[in-house]
């Protein structure tokens, strides 16, 4: 539309959304790469619905790989360095009969915790990978995904940085079955957040990978419980 | 580097470092603790045999893979190949384009169905 003075007129733009600046460690190139990981850590852990909120939603992939490393790579060798220690411990809670089986699952030698500081980045990279991809097809059958703008990156994203439940691992024995349901929670929430679905469709997309591809886990967890009711028992 | 690009790389590094780790995937298999749905149950899990398809596939077996688990060997053949195309192109600052389809219900049917399908075959075959 043209005014009298012959000056184009536009149609008023529409108020645009605010973008998200990135979560901490999104911004480490501003607040420092140290500040960046604790800060971004912290609010991860803290307030995990906010944390993902400002997460981008797209950008890049190495960033969100390398935080998940970090606290993957952190949890994975202190988890060994528990079980390095407490692996008697453990393997007393079951009957003696049972030991030896249990054992496959459970006794670390220091040569294996030397070789998993050596290769537990290559493993973690390739999980989060295939992982992400099991969790994207999952999200997919469920309708998860109808009104996300990212797909597989934000997929990427939402595991990446549920690798804080990692940290977990602090704990000794029970560190690492604390942070599976607590990556779980990590996975709904994230998946709410960034592609934008329900908690419940969230929910079962990311449950249905343990259900339908791995009832080994079903199993584990079973074994873990029944570990723990033991030590209830005797204790 | 875009997005699309550091994911055709990151695929890549994946698909390079499965074929790298092929080189030792019996004694890594040596490790990997029995299946204990299978120990437990005696009837294989849906994922059962995803290792054996990843040692027959590490000596191009495909014979073998396809017939321990057929499903697991599409995606394994899908993963490493996949990835070596796409670290391929993206060396080559080429972009990768990705079919992103909507999932309508027949295609959720279908994945289900060729899951149970495979899960089938597994307890069929004692695999």
């Amino acid at each position: 539309m043209n005014e009298p003075g012959g000056f184009a007129v536009s149609p008023p733009a529409p108020p645009e959304e605010p973008r998200s600046p990135g979560n901490p460690w999104e911004r480490r190139s501003e607040i420092g790469f140290g500040a960046g990981l604790i800060e971004g850590l912290k609010l991860f852990v803290t307030n995990p619905g906010l944390a993902y909120e400002q997460t981008l939603k797209r950008g890049d992939f190495l960033g969100p790989l390398l935080f998940g490393l970090l606290i993957g790579w952190f949890g994975a060798i202190l988890g060994q360095i528990w079980q390095l220690l407490f692996q008697s411990s453990i393997l007393g809670l079951f009957p003696v009969d049972a030991r030896d089986q249990i054992a496959t699952y459970f006794v670390t030698t220091p040569m294996m915790l030397v070789l998993s500081m050596v290769l537990t980045p290559v493993f973690l990279t390739i999980g989060l990978f295939v992982w992400s991809g099991i969790h994207h097809v999952s999200l997919m059958l469920v309708g998860a995904l109808s009104e996300s703008e990212s797909g597989f990156e934000g997929t990427f994203r939402v595991n990446c940085y549920g690798y804080t439940a990692q940290i977990a691992a602090v704990v000794p024995l029970i560190g690492g079955f604390v942070a599976i349901f607590w990556f779980i929670a990590l996975q709904v929430i994230g998946a709410t957040r960034i592609h934008g679905t329900t908690t419940g469709r969230a929910l079962v997309g990311a449950l249905l990978p343990l259900g339908v591809c791995c009832v080994c886990f079903g199993t584990l967890f079973f074994l873990a419980w029944a570990m723990i009711a033991a030590a209830f028992t005797q204790g | 580097m875009t997005a699309r690009r550091q994911l055709g790389m990151l695929w890549g590094a994946v698909a390079v470092a499965l074929v790298g780790l092929g080189l030792w995937a019996r004694e890594l298999a040596a490790v990997m603790p029995a299946c204990p749905f299978k120990s437990w149950f005696e009837l294989p899990c849906a994922t059962c045999g995803t290792t054996r398809a990843a040692l027959a596939l590490a000596q191009l077996d495909l014979g073998t893979a396809l017939s321990v688990n057929p499903l697991a060997t599409l995606a394994w053949v899908g993963l490493v190949g996949g990835g070596i195309v796409a670290g391929a192109l993206s060396a080559f600052d080429r972009s990768l384009s990705f079919p992103a389809p909507r999932p309508t219900m027949s295609f959720r049917v279908l994945v289900a169905l060729a899951v149970i399908a495979n899960w089938a075959y597994l307890i069929a075959a004692g695999t």
